[in-house]
């Protein structure tokens, strides 16, 4: 396996904040991963650091490039889109396509203009004067016809409505990601992403608190729907998280083997965002 | 895919952005164009009632330097305009993008901060003063086509006077030169203008402004010298005495008079003080220009770790 992203003990500090905490983790080729986190968790921070914007402590290899000192070395290889509407207003689509194939070397004209060409953009128009969802189509079509080998999406699909997000994704899925390509990305709104992660990691407090494959999360986590008489059993096995639903409970547990479980009731693998709510409290307590 | 192909895009960015470079220039011409047609209507107004009586004796050298006269002229006015245009657009570019995030898209492209900063102090220092020059030369060759033309009604055939291809082509080369010239000049402004749009959070023109001043008050106030406004205001100085009335200075001591500056400019006498290829070369040998092209080089290098480091607002 190819190794894209290594970062080890990067750490990054805003005045006392401590945005990123002596954080390690890989990311390898042909993954989405999943960076989940709340406000100010330090998500963007990392996010930053792996695309040479913003300095930092520690070591970060991006492709073999310190993204500190090689940004645009590395721009080559990495595509990112933060956030929605970066896109400048008084820019043409057409000069957008012909600005982009000239400074970047693995864009295809031709790819973009077949994306561009299942939406309802022309190319005479300017940014400023497509609809929120449309700058986002613009964005993705220039990012996708580029071929890339890491791509970064912080926060792709806030603020647009619901068709929009669910063209994103499977444009995405279909269109663009392959075996060799991988994905990096943030949201909030985890259930949309939730199907289309091989990997997961949390972060919290500038620490990761949470770094597995989707698979291993699917072992590793169950949540049990227990009735009141067997609630005393259950809360002996430490689950991580407790919620009450209809008078009976719902147990989140970490690393307990389902066989010891099935006796409480039905188990199911949590959801991202169940998931997220009991480490995130965990963490508070 | 090369590094020119890149660089070239990134200039054309800035025009894209940046209309005004040339729509302004534009506009500019067509009104002189619309003033050339009043003033020449009312000519042949004047002349039909018998009212001015033209003499067309007008020879030797004060022809040559009266052609040019026109020429340096009507450049001036373009080129008040055009440098405040540039002063905005310096101010604005390295904080306008920051501040509507598009930055995260121009970053997210593999060209360096650097080629970022420089091609903006392209657009400034040769884009901008070549699209100007561009329709100077237009509006030269309308204007001067209407003057003959309505001279030519009223009796008096100044074409064989003034059609001096020679000398019009040499005073355009001229202007040109005296464009670079001034761009040379500005660099430290510049460099300035962009350290302040790649550093403030806000308010980009007072920062721009009130700094120096600021650093000139304190000077004088509490250090009792005026090294810095000497300076700034030397250079600047040097700058509009060259290029505003089309003049030059050898060694700081200025040759011939100057429009609008006192002095009626005496163009028909042959010692004029337009400035020539000759008299723009000795620019080059004022310390005072090399120092403030070090200064901007310091202004820009400074811009461009700011905008390596500092990529939002």
């Amino acid at each position: 396996m190819n190794m894209l992203v290594q970062a080890r003990g990067v750490s990054k500090t805003y005045g006392s904040l401590r945005a990123l905490d002596k954080v390690d983790f890989d990311i390898e080729e042909g993954r989405i991963v999943g960076l989940i986190g709340p406000n100010g968790a330090g998500k963007t921070t990392a996010l930053k650091a792996i695309l040479g914007l913003t300095n930092f402590e520690g070591e970060l290899d991006v492709l073999g490039h310190d993204p500190r000192i090689s940004r645009r070395q590395l721009m080559q290889d990495v595509c990112f889109i933060a956030d929605v509407a970066t896109l400048p207003r008084w820019l043409k689509v057409a000069n957008a396509i012909e600005f982009v194939e000239a400074v970047h070397p693995r864009f295809s004209r031709e790819r973009a203009r077949h994306f561009l060409e299942r939406t309802k953009i022309s190319q005479k128009s300017k940014v400023g004067q497509l609809s929120k969802g449309m700058v986002t189509q613009l964005h993705l079509a220039l990012i996708m016809a580029i071929d890339a080998k890491l791509l970064v999406l912080d926060e792709p699909t806030i603020g647009l409505d619901i068709l929009y997000r669910k063209e994103f994704y499977s444009n995405l899925l279909n269109d663009y990601f392959d075996e060799k390509r991988t994905i990096l990305i943030t949201t909030h709104q985890v259930e949309e992403i939730e199907k289309l992660l091989t990997h997961l990691m949390f972060i919290n407090n500038g620490r990761i608190v949470l770094n597995d494959s989707m698979e291993a999360v699917a072992e590793k986590y169950a949540e049990v729907l227990v009735a009141p008489d067997k609630i005393a059993a259950a809360q002996a096995l430490n689950p991580i998280n407790e919620r009450e639903i209809f008078g009976k409970k719902l147990f989140l547990f970490e690393g307990i083997e389902r066989s010891k479980l099935a006796g409480f009731g039905e188990i199911h693998t949590p959801s991202i965002a169940d998931l997220f709510v009991a480490k995130m409290q965990g963490a508070v307590q | 895919m090369n590094a020119m192909q890149a660089y070239s895009a990134l200039v054309k960015r800035e025009i894209w952005e940046h209309k005004s470079f040339w729509i302004v220039p534009a506009v500019i011409g067509c009104l002189g164009i619309l003033f050339t047609l009043y003033g020449s209507g009312a000519l042949l107004v004047a002349a039909h009632q018998g009212m001015i009586n033209i003499n067309s004796d007008i020879t030797g050298v004060g022809r040559v330097e009266g052609v040019r006269a026109f020429i340096f002229g009507s450049a001036a006015f373009f080129n008040t305009v055009m440098l405040f245009m540039v002063w905005f657009y310096l101010m604005d570019t390295l904080y306008a993008d920051r501040k509507d995030r598009s930055v995260l898209f121009w970053k997210s492209l593999p060209f360096s901060d650097t080629s970022t900063v420089l091609s903006k102090l392209f657009t400034g220092m040769v884009t901008a003063p070549a699209l100007m020059l561009a329709a100077v030369i237009v509006t030269e060759i309308i204007t001067g086509i209407l003057f003959i033309i309505a001279l030519s009604l009223v009796g008096v055939n100044i074409l064989p006077l003034v059609f001096q291809p020679g000398t019009i082509i040499l005073a355009w080369i001229t202007l040109a030169f005296a464009l670079i010239v001034q761009s040379l000049w500005l660099v430290p402004f510049f460099g300035w203008f962009l350290l302040c749009s790649a550093w403030a959070k806000k308010l980009v023109l007072a920062w721009a402004v009130l700094i120096p001043l600021g650093a000139m008050l304190v000077e004088r106030l509490f250090i009792g010298t005026h090294y810095l406004s000497n300076a700034i205001f030397g250079h600047l100085g040097k700058l509009f005495r060259m290029v505003m009335s089309g003049r030059y200075s050898v060694n700081g001591v200025s040759i011939g008079p100057g429009i609008g500056f006192g002095e009626k400019p005496d163009v028909f006498a042959g010692h004029s003080g337009l400035m020539t290829l000759g008299s723009l070369v000795h620019e080059f040998a004022q310390p005072e220009m090399w120092i403030g092209i070090a200064i901007g080089a310091i202004f820009v290098f400074g811009a461009i770790w700011l905008r390596r480091n500092r990529s939002e607002i």
